[in-house]
């Protein structure tokens, strides 16, 4: 509980201990000795008081002893009727009103000298929420930032999620992108677009008080895997978790994406709490896509031979053409095998947790242990989890105290290839997997073997045995570990230390076998040494490691002078010195399939890897104006110096030929509600309007990329040394300038309250990789030559809709909308590509638009495509003239010939606007509760799609390749099927781009507490949830959620990943 | 009201999943709808479907073509509508072999569309006949309505019933028998020849291993399996069995035939009449087998009849098509039985020309030369003349390292010679300082068939020997023969080529 290190007062501090303390009680039934010790000084001057009622908002009746107090002035309790007189300095102050089982409130007299208030019970969604804030708590009525707070205590409803994919849906203008349906895989976070297009988009993660490294150092081995860190964070851990979208200066280099603080379980019981759950969940595999079974795939597959080149006789000599009972290989290729259905298989999913926390005035204590094993819809694919948790606070002396805490999780997945690995993601391979195959072998006589099918006829590996005998295991731990040393000096100031350490490794162990696998040829002969080898089985090792130690000191003071002025000074020094380390090997052709480490592979072993070590040094300063609780001023600021940096940065504050990012911000807020003129408007609970401009910065500009450096280089197995880079000794930061209006709004006795924000980041200095001219031998230079902007506006509205004491429902609604703009780049515009998607980045436009082709249906004949005057450019700078049944691609600039200048914008991944529809409805002791999420207007490049209708050759297709152009006059959108498809009618076209948008039932839980009879037990509760149950989408796709990489030129791009799938769990908790 | 708003509630959850459960299946069905009718019916339905090829559809049935119709291949249906089907010889239609030969006749594998053919394509129907197809046309049936589509295939309708064709073999081998076709009685002499080349082996691959022998290892055959039938006369000139070719096939009657061989029979003198007249027949007929298509009435895919042809072996072949007795449309090609073909003696009586470099193709290596251990000695050379043309010769002469012996000579093995007297040319070229001298025998190195000639220096001419004759065809020997002497230089022998040039009478 290190988080009272800054507090508004003593006082406040302590009733916000007692509120805490009763969010955490909430969920026994046993009542707790109330914390409520009130520190009171009086110092009455005057003879003035207020009175009131206060009354219970559900019941409208009276509560008694509820106490309202002025800030280091008076307090005073309810009496039997709920009212209450209480000695005011003026009838300009505020009264707070707190309870145990109730919010905490505040009431401004605005010169009233009467006043009535309505509590709602604890937990309530409501301004008066309590965000945990860099430097400590704040309510958020008083907050002049942008933050969203979310009391996560624990998410004992549900199991499934990481703490990034548990954000989705939670935070307005936090676009929380789901990577794929495997566990642990996490989500992207996007909080308010982006903001750079090769550094990092994530928002900083602060976990305790300690930055979390929230990056991933090397590339997994297992194609479209992710090593989330995020992971090892356990949601049952979890207490609060604060979004702040702007004024992060204090985070200087780390802050331009906003942050996350995540605060773990903590207790300020000091009886002895055992909390124990446990789930089982079934998961459902995904629906499949309809491809075409054997009778429309031969079909097919006849066309395709015949365009081949094969003549009628050679198609007829084929054994799956021979229909003779007798021939020897019926039985093999006479099948209607649903590889699908091999492929997904549903499964259960087992969740243990265990939290234990208590101690006494001197140690408080919050143990966790927990334990899973989840199954995932891919057969034999799997996850197991551990994770612990010590956190300890220590009252060491009356003026020094000690937090500890301390986690160590470790997971364990089971996976396989996913997304572009055609030849070994079985997913894809079931898909494309002709359905006249057999799974296993098969004699003559139709007698089956229990022994796999291997490669097929048509070089397509069989997915169920990659499934069944490669090892490709991810293994990964983390600790993460910090004491904070907290030493109060008087009432007002204090100095506290953080030591930290993570230590985080994730081994990996990759196994594709030989048998029913289509063999690689490996490429580089200067690189392996071996030229056009062939890998059958391909091995791998790797080992990357992430060692950070943070030191984090910091200055506290925190004073009311006269009740009117409220300062609070932090000024600090963070240090955080990492290395990281990234090691593979490579093996190909172990001697069977049962060699299954990287040394007994006998071709091309390579070895590689990265080495990193940097060092961040954050000084910052944060100070909090609050007059009369009415206006609100901050200013932060960051000076950061950093190893990335450069030496010599055009324009930065030197000190001793160190360069520095210095990083304003000021965030005002003004209470108008508090405002006097306002005592008569009732229907306005609370009304704030907040502003902030100021800057931060994103450090992720490479550890070296500003310094020159060598690598090594293998050539004609002679080892030496090659410049790697061409150093750029002026690079720094990308700065962001943020900029963000707000309005906070709580109506009708707070059963209505809006946010709403607008906001504009402007990015400089943007990495961008600048071509370098050829002779350099390099194709780019890392330079700070870019510019963006994102421009965005978020609404967040949450409200009871209905309130009664049997009935309650609350329903929330949020929506955010943000538009990019790209301002400068070099040359004004440039291209990437990704699974054969062209992007475009240009001058004025978003940063990642999809950049191809336009269609117009297919030539309806020979006659019409002769007619039209098109002709189509290949690759070697030929002509083609296309047929009946070519697509017809749009001529943009009219000459006659399609190339790349009849390129156009065709899509465009940014979503028109993303939110959720949050519901809870109570009864009695059952709740319900759903959460929706949509994202609208996003727009998909569907390249399972492309490959699953490109038409090209023995690959089985969707249903709608049955559509295909035959005859001239044949009108249809479907291309004629061809071998090779040589005029590329399957290129990047808008034909494979689609609408994403989707609304889906993210998840649904009940939740029923068990009344307790017998005193073995505090608490039962039983949980029921269901997640994904339905997705409201036109997407033809397994899931239109995914996310291939995290970089901004990969959204919208479905690489076929293992998808989301729909999950139910049970599960109990048992409070003892 | 409370209820109330719970029960709203569950309702719109219902009605979203019911929805959404609806819409996952739409967003594909939609997608995969197949918009076009014909696309969601088989061949056969479709087929079945057109009133204009009811009668057709009904044979179909009948023959069990219409479960191959409806199977998961591709085809492409030329259908003969009512009217075409009313013209059918009905015998045709009750006999059940050649009413599926007659269906099989109409059907092909893969889709053969109208814009295909530039200008014709050959598409091989079920039955295994081969079909010259155009924009408008199959054989002589005109489309009438052409690519009609269905999910497994196309189909045209057609206004003529394609019938069935024997191939080339099987028509002039065919005697007649059967529905009058074949050669009938004024070409049987060529019919009789054709038959008489039949044969029969056990091909190792096709038989049936009854076990190993253990001694040589080799695998002992069933008997009577495997057995493959071919002909000589096909395997030497064209195969006109073949479907998949096409083939203009002359025929001679036996009057044309006759003459024929009467006057090329001397040069095919041998001890029996029988085999002189095989090998006779044989240099007749060889060259009447042509590749192509040739017609006089300008069909689609056929090659206009020139007056003469050259065939595949070099022949000219003198075509009067005031001799042609009649023709048939065979499946594979074109049959025209001629009266007469007279070809030019000059041209099937022709030279034999022997390589100097050419290496004996039967015996051990070296026995065809005067001594094994001489190959120091041989030179093959590749020189050009003094005209830049390159010429291959053999050059014999002894050397600094090793001399050769006197009557050396190098044997050249000739595989038939027709029965008659030759006139004996030479190109030898000596490029040495040395005239030296070499003989040409015939039969045996001594045998003295020619005499001892000088080799003149760089002579790059023919040089005529003088005349040789055997007195019966087959095969024989010749032999370059070097000078009696040991002498290096004097001793040496060169030979580009010997050509042997029939005197013709």
């Amino acid at each position: 509980m290190h988080n009272f290190t800054k507090s508004l007062s003593l006082t406040t501090a302590l009733l916000l201990v007692s509120v805490m303390g009763f969010a955490q009680q909430s969920d026994t039934s046993a009542a707790k000795k109330a914390d409520t010790t009130v520190v009171v000084k009086n110092k009455i001057k005057s003879g003035i008081y207020a009175t009131g009622t206060i009354l219970d908002a559900t019941t409208g009746k009276p509560l008694a002893g509820i106490n309202v107090s002025v800030f280091e002035y008076s307090a005073a309790i309810t009496d039997d009727k709920g009212s209450f007189s209480i000695q005011v300095p003026s009838y300009l102050d505020v009264l707070l009103i707190s309870a145990q089982g109730y919010q905490t409130k505040e009431v401004p007299l605005k010169g009233r000298k009467t006043v009535s208030a309505l509590l709602y019970e604890d937990g309530y969604t409501s301004v008066y929420n309590v965000a945990k804030l860099p430097f400590g708590t704040q309510a958020l009525n008083t907050v002049p930032n942008a933050v969203t707070t979310i009391n996560v205590q624990g998410a004992w409803e549900t199991n499934n999620e990481t703490p990034d994919t548990y954000l989705q849906g939670k935070v307005v203008g936090l676009n929380a992108i789901r990577r794929s349906g495997t566990q642990l895989e996490g989500a992207d976070l996007f909080l308010r677009g982006y903001s750079s297009l090769y550094a990092t988009n994530k928002p900083l993660i602060v976990v305790d008080g300690m930055i979390y490294d929230n990056a991933h150092y090397g590339s997994s081995l297992i194609g479209g895997h992710f090593n989330n860190p995020m992971a090892h964070i356990a949601m049952n851990d979890i207490d609060n978790i604060t979004v702040i979208k702007d004024g992060t200066s204090m985070y200087g280099t780390k802050g331009a994406n906003g942050v996350i603080l995540i605060t773990t379980g903590h207790t300020n019981d000091l009886a002895t709490k055992i909390d124990f759950g446990a789930y089982a969940g079934y998961n459902f595999k995904p629906t499949n896509i309809p491809v075409m079974q054997a009778g429309d795939f031969r079909v097919y597959l006849s066309e395709m031979l015949k365009s081949s080149g094969l003549t009628d006789s050679q198609i007829q000599a084929k054994p799956y053409m021979n229909d003779a009972v007798n021939s020897g290989t019926y039985y093999n290729y006479h099948n209607n095998t649903n590889w699908q259905n091999q492929v997904f298989h549903n499964s259960f999913n087992q969740d243990y947790y265990l939290r234990v926390s208590g101690g006494d005035n001197i140690a408080k204590y919050t143990l966790s242990m927990g334990y899973g094993n989840n199954g995932s819809v891919t057969d034999n694919s799997s996850t197991v989890k551990y994770n612990t948790r010590f956190n300890a606070e220590l009252r060491l002396t009356q003026k020094l105290s000690l937090d500890a805490n301390l986690s160590f999780d470790y997971n364990e997945q089971n996976l396989f290839n996913q997304g572009v690995s055609p030849k070994t993601n079985p997913i894809y391979l079931a898909l494309v997997k002709s359905p006249l195959l057999r799974l296993h072998q098969v004699n003559a006589t139709g007698a089956e073997s229990p022994n796999l099918e291997g490669l097929d006829i048509f070089a397509v590996g069989n997915p169920v045995t990659i499934v069944d005998t490669a090892k490709e295991v991810a293994k990964s731990y983390r600790f993460a570990g910090s004491v904070n040393f907290k030493y109060q000096f008087n009432k007002y100031t204090s100095l506290q230390t953080l030591l930290g350490v993570t230590y985080d490794k994730v081994r990996e162990s990759y196994f594709v076998p030989r048998s029913g696998t289509q063999p690689d040829t490996l490429g580089n002969p200067y690189i392996i040494g071996n030229i056009g080898a062939i890998a059958y089985s391909r091995l791998g090792s790797q080992v990357q490691r992430l060692y950070s130690l943070t030191e984090d000191t910091h200055l506290t003071y925190d004073r009311v002078f006269g009740r009117i002025h409220h300062v609070s000074v932090n000024v600090g020094s963070r240090l955080i010195s990492s290395e990281s380390q990234d090691d593979y090997a490579k093996s190909y052709n172990s001697p069977t399939d049962q060699f299954l480490s990287v040394g007994t592979g006998n071709t091309a072993v390579s070895t590689g890897g990265e080495l990193g070590d940097w060092l961040w040094w954050n000084n910052y300063l944060g100070v909090n104006y609050g007059l009369k609780n009415r206006y609100f001023l901050s200013y932060n600021m960051a000076v950061d110096a950093s190893s990335r940096f450069g030496t010599q940065v055009p324009g930065a504050l030197s000190i001793g030929g160190l360069n520095y990012a210095v990083l304003p911000s000021v965030s005002a807020g003004w209470l108008i509600s508090s405002e006097p003129f306002m005592a008569n408007i009732n229907f306005i609970t609370l009304l704030k309007l907040r502003a902030s401009y100021g800057l931060s910065g994103n450090d992720d500009i490479g550890n070296y990329a500003a310094r020159q450096y060598y690598v090594s280089q293998n050539f004609l197995t002679a080892e030496g040394l090659v410049r790697g880079n061409i150093g750029n000794p002026a690079l720094q930061w990308e700065s962001v300038k943020k900029a963000d209006i707000g309005l906070d709004v709580s109506l009708l006795k707070e059963r209505l309250g809006l946010s709403f924000d607008v906001y504009q980041n402007t990015t400089s200095h943007m990495l961008i990789n600048e071509p370098a001219y050829a002779a350099s031998g390099f194709t780019y230079v890392v330079a700070n030559d870019g510019g963006m902007q994102t421009q965005g506006i978020e609404l967040a509205a949450n409200g009871r809709i209905i309130n009664g004491t049997k009935w309650k429902w609350d329903a929330g609604f949020t929506i955010s909308k943000y538009r990019n703009k790209v301002t400068q780049i070099p040359n004004g515009s440039m291209t990437t590509s990704y699974a054969g998607a062209t992007i475009l980045t240009q001058v004025g436009l978003p940063a990642n638009l999809f950049y191809g082709y336009k269609t117009n249906g297919v030539y309806v004949s020979d006659d019409e495509a002769a007619n039209s005057g098109i002709k189509e450019a290949q690759a070697n700078g030929s002509l083609l003239q296309p047929k009946g049944g070519d697509v017809r691609f749009v001529d943009v600039n009219h000459d006659g010939i399609i190339d790349s200048k009849d390129a156009q914008v065709i899509g465009n991944p940014n979503p028109d606007f993303t939110g959720s529809i949050s519901s809870t409805l109570a009864y009695k002791r059952i709740s319900v509760s759903a959460l929706f999420t949509f994202s609208k207007g996003n727009q998909i490049f569907n390249y399972m799609r492309q490959q699953l209708e490109a038409q090209s050759g023995f690959q089985n297709q969707t249903l709608a390749v049955l559509n295909r152009w035959r005859v001239n006059g044949q009108v249809t959108d479907v291309p004629k099927a061809t071998y090779g498809d040589p005029i590329a009618n399957s290129r990047f076209s808008d034909r494979w781009i689609e609408d994403g948008s989707y609304l889906r039932l993210r998840t649904v839980s009940v939740v029923y507490n068990v009344p307790i009879k017998q005193k073995a037990f505090k608490s039962i509760k039983v949980y029921a949830t269901g997640n994904n149950l339905f997705t409201l989408t036109k997407y033809l796709g397994y899931d239109p959620e995914f996310s291939a990489t995290e970089s901004v030129f990969t959204q919208g791009i479905d690489t076929g990943l293992e998808p989301l799938f729909k999950s139910v769990q049970l599960g109990v908790r048992l409070g003892l | 009201m409370v209820m109330k708003a719970k029960s709203i509630k569950y309702i719109i959850v219902l009605m979203l999943v019911a929805g959404v459960f609806a819409a996952c299946k739409k967003q594909w069905d939609q997608h995969d709808q197949i918009t076009d009718p014909s696309l969601t019916v088989n061949l056969l339905q479709q087929i079945n479907s057109n009133a204009d090829l009811s009668t057709f559809s009904q044979y179909l049935a009948k023959s069990g073509f219409d479960k191959v119709l409806a199977s998961s291949k591709q085809f492409t249906v030329w259908a003969p509508n009512n009217a075409a089907m009313k013209n059918v010889d009905p015998t045709i239609l009750t006999d059940s072999a050649r009413l599926s030969q007659f269906v099989s006749n109409h059907i092909s594998y893969q889709l053969y569309t109208t814009n295909l053919p530039q200008p014709t394509l050959r598409v091989k129907m079920l039955n295994g006949k081969n079909e010259t197809f155009t924009k408008t046309s199959i054989e002589q049936a005109g489309i009438i309505k052409a690519d009609q589509y269905a999910s497994n295939g196309i189909f045209h309708i057609i206004d003529r019933a394609i019938t069935v064709k024997l191939n080339i073999w099987d028509y002039v081998t065919n005697t007649g028998a059967a529905n009058g076709k074949g050669i009938t009685a004024d070409a049987l002499a060529e019919q009789a020849y054709l038959l008489s080349q039949n044969y029969s082996y056990q091909d190792t691959s096709l038989a049936t291993v009854i076990s190993i022998d253990p001694t040589t290892g080799k695998p002992i055959l069933k008997p009577g399996t495997g057995i493959v039938n071919k002909n000589h006369y096909t395997d030497n000139t064209a195969n006109v069995a073949n479907e998949d070719n096409q083939y203009t096939f002359f025929v001679l009657t036996d009057a044309g035939l006759n003459t024929q061989i009467s006057a090329e029979s001397k040069y095919f003198a041998t001890s029996s009449t029988d085999s002189t007249y095989k090998f006779t027949a044989f240099n007749v007929l060889k060259d009447l087998a042509v590749p192509g298509v040739y017609s006089t009435k300008h069909e689609p895919g056929t090659i206009a009849m020139p007056d003469t042809i050259v065939s595949p072996l070099g022949v000219k072949v003198p075509i009067k098509m005031s001799d042609t007795l009649r023709s048939y449309n065979a499946s594979n090609g074109r049959v025209y039985i001629m009266k007469a073909i007279n070809f030019r003696l000059v041209d099937k009586i022709t030279p034999l020309k022997i390589e100097g470099e050419s290496d004996p193709p039967v015996g051990t290596p070296g026995s065809w030369f005067g001594r094994t251990d001489r190959g120091s000695n041989t030179y093959y050379r590749i020189k050009n003349d003094p005209n830049g043309v390159q010429f291959k010769d053999i050059y014999v002469e002894g050397n600094s390292t090793q001399s050769l012996t006197a009557l050396f000579y190098a044997g050249y093995p000739i595989k038939s010679m027709y029965s008659c007297t030759y006139n004996v040319y030479i190109r030898a070229i000596n490029d040495t300082k040395t005239v030296y001298n070499q003989q040409i025998n015939f039969g045996a190195p001594n045998a003295a068939s020619l005499p001892y000639t000088a080799v003149a220096l760089n002579n790059y001419a023919e040089v005529l020997l003088g005349t040789y004759t055997t007195t019966k065809y087959g095969y024989n020997s010749m032999f370059l023969v070097n000078a009696n002497s040991t002498t290096s230089g004097s001793n040496s022998m060169t030979m580009d080529y010997v050509r042997l040039v029939p005197i013709l009478q």
